[in-house]
């Protein structure tokens, strides 16, 4: 019975992600992407929208894209974790309203990354990955602890993979350097600010990528 | 294709990869460094830089010891490599070699065989030419490149590989790698390597 068990959440891994056999690779760098959407970042969806299509853009059009598979997580009352999809796939529609599921984001996206990279080395995979997260303000409605959030950035930095946290408009600056986030960006709380985090987290993913072991911290390239 | 991994015992023991190779629009080229040499990586990749450009097999020996001093130690220690490369003609291709390994037949329904080189316990090194006799123990006559024709009216492709692909055989997975070969799927054999890489304990280098 338990072997079924494990067959079906197998099956569930590559469905939700990105199957090994569309992989045409043996390296891949993994990055998740949580977004705030709460309505706190009302004012800036077009931005939103824009900054995303550029963070799109600049990935494919990098050499590195055939090695990246992208998860987008959003975060507002409640969490939607997607699956690692080609970049091509990334979607970049965004709303704003509601509160800010910041922990339930982190650990539940934390479970999926670990259950995909380790479902992809035991095929073979040579796996690296980023946990980025994009926020302008503390947790306001999780179900899940500030100390379950920090258990899994812990365990995330133990594996050496490369947390990243953007605080937008600095609000965010305390939680994550609570959270023992590794690399923590601050950017103003502006349009310009917006389109300059999406722009340099496109750029840091793309360097991760090009090195053979991950940068754990110095993650972000200006 | 083009596979070149290191082998598990090398890993486990320090070792550099030994096995080297290229792809060129007139050569492609397999080498495999003697695993008692300390540094046979370094011969293998000088030997494929040079090869690369054109230089003849000869001239790049004697490229190679006019910054290699040519002593019993250093030849054991960086040079003693197998030489495995194809050149094709209109209508065939040529297998080149002169130490052992693999050549790879794919028949034009895509079906793969291969063909073991094989020199029994002491394979042939080109340096040997260059050697001083009294150090060797065999191949006092020297050693030549051998030839193999293959029929491109049989033939689809002609692969080299390193004897690294002997941990393949009578494994599980290997039809499963036969299949990969066939379907020119590069990135799936490489994890396929990956996934068994305590089985494929030596170097591996594939080139179809």
């Amino acid at each position: 019975m338990s072997e079924e068990l494990d067959i079906l959440g197998m099956d569930e891994v590559e469905i939700e992600n990105t199957s090994v056999d569309e992989i045409d690779n043996e390296s891949v760098n993994l990055i998740f992407v949580g977004i705030d959407g709460s309505g706190s970042m009302g004012g800036y969806v077009s931005d939103m929208k824009k900054s995303l299509n550029d963070f799109k853009d600049a990935l494919l059009n990098s050499k590195e894209v055939d090695e990246i598979l992208v998860a987008r997580a959003d975060f507002a009352d409640r969490i939607n974790v997607g699956g690692y999809k080609k970049v091509s796939e990334f979607d970049t529609v965004y709303s704003a309203s509601g509160m800010t599921a910041l922990y339930d984001v982190i650990v539940e996206g934390k479970d999926k990354l670990t259950n995909y990279m380790t479902f992809l080395k035991n095929q073979g995979m040579r796996v690296k990955a980023v946990f980025a997260i994009f926020s302008d303000g503390d947790d306001t409605s999780s179900r899940k602890m500030i100390s379950d959030a920090k258990n899994s950035i812990k365990y995330l930095n133990d594996e050496e993979i490369t947390t990243a946290f953007i605080s937008f408009g600095g609000g965010a600056t305390n939680v994550a350097k609570a959270l023992e986030f590794k690399n923590i960006l601050n950017v103003g709380g502006s349009a310009a600010e917006l389109r300059k985090a999406f722009n340099c987290l496109s750029k840091s993913v793309i360097e991760s990528s090009k090195a053979v072991v991950n940068t754990t911290d110095d993650f972000f390239t200006m | 294709m083009f596979i070149n991994k290191v082998g598990h015992e090398h890993r486990e023991t320090g070792l550099n990869c030994h096995d080297y190779g290229f792809i060129n629009d007139t050569v492609k080229c397999v080498v495999d460094g003697c695993s008692e040499g300390l540094h046979s990586e370094i011969g293998a990749k000088l030997f494929c830089h040079l090869f690369n450009q054109g230089y003849s097999i000869d001239e790049i020996f004697n490229k190679i010891f006019m910054v290699i001093d040519n002593t019993a130690l250093n030849i054991r220690n960086y040079l003693c490599f197998t030489i495995l490369f194809i050149e094709e003609t209109e209508d065939s291709f040529i297998v080149n070699y002169c130490g052992d390994g693999f050549i790879i037949k794919q028949k034009h329904d895509n079906t793969i065989e291969f063909d073991k080189i094989d020199d029994g316990e002491y394979p042939k090194y080109y340096v040997y030419n260059f050697t001083d006799k009294k150090y060797l123990s065999h191949y006092k006559d020297g050693v030549e490149i051998q030839q193999s024709i293959f029929p491109k009216s049989e033939y689809k492709a002609i692969g080299i590989a390193t004897d690294g692909l002997r941990y393949i055989f009578d494994k599980e997975y290997e039809q499963e790698f036969i299949n990969l070969l066939e379907k020119g799927k590069e990135s799936a054999v490489k994890r396929l390597v990956n996934r068994e890489y305590k089985h494929f304990k030596d170097d591996i280098t594939i080139i179809l």
